[in-house]
């Protein structure tokens, strides 16, 4: 848990952290689902770790911290449009590094609309605030709770 | 009415509450599961409005109150709503 809580913001986490992690403690009884923003297929962990918003899910990706600017990058690109163009194999496509996956949703403009099972997890309150780019990046897969219900 | 610092702040208008009261609370009235970090964002929001202040507790958790200004505060929107309400509805009719 004090992994999970050194994610936050220092500031934050000492004054909200003790309380947050009581109330995860006290949503998520047992050994709920977790999906990542870099793992579209839900893996079980501790009930700590569990997230119901794509920024908590993106807290816990190794390379969310440099991911906007990456996937903005990306998106003006012309590079990146040439080389999507070429990409018509669906195979090679799942089988992209996350960034480029974050791209493929960008395209698909509906976040993990790539996944039919996990689409549209998010509702528009759990969005709010949240830059464009985090939800593209989290491909709407992150949000364990409705997976879970 | 779905923003999450409204639905905190209508919670806590009944009492003070901790987190998991409140998600429970807004779940009952207003049919919305808020996540931890979505209702940990609003609650952090509020409080740097001076809109909600913590108080003391036995135990671990955390519960909230409403201040006077976040009373005002919900009252302002409420009736805004409110209005909104009247007007939709009566076009409706119309």
């Amino acid at each position: 848990m004090k992994w999970l809580m050194r994610l936050y913001p220092r500031r934050w986490r000492e004054r909200y952290g003790e309380e947050f992690t009581v109330l995860l403690e006290q949503a998520n009884g047992g050994w709920p689902i977790i999906s990542s923003a870099t793992q579209p297929t839900p893996m079980y962990l501790p009930n700590y770790w569990a997230f119901s918003t794509p920024n908590a899910a993106l807290a816990i990706a190794p390379w969310n911290q440099n991911l906007s600017s990456i996937a903005a990058s990306k998106i003006g690109s012309q590079s990146w449009k040439s080389e999507r163009s070429s990409k018509k194999n669906t195979n090679k496509r799942r089988s992209a590094s996350p960034p480029e996956r974050v791209m493929d949703a960008a395209a698909a403009q509906e976040g993990c609309g790539v996944d039919p099972i996990t689409s549209g997890l998010y509702e528009k309150q759990q969005k709010a605030g949240i830059p464009e780019e985090a939800i593209l990046a989290s491909l709407g897969c992150g949000n364990p709770l409705p997976l879970l219900n | 009415m779905s923003d999450p610092t409204l639905l905190v702040l209508a919670s806590l208008a009944e009492g003070d509450k901790h987190g998991y009261a409140m998600m429970e609370d807004i779940e009952v009235f207003a049919g919305v599961r808020l996540g931890p970090g979505t209702l940990y964002g609003a609650i952090t929001r509020l409080e740097e409005r001076g809109w909600i202040r913590p108080v003391k507790s036995a135990d671990r958790r955390q519960p909230y109150t409403l201040t006077a200004s976040g009373k005002t505060h919900l009252q302002e929107q409420l009736s805004g709503m409110e209005q909104v309400v009247k007007i939709a509805l009566r076009r409706l009719k119309a």
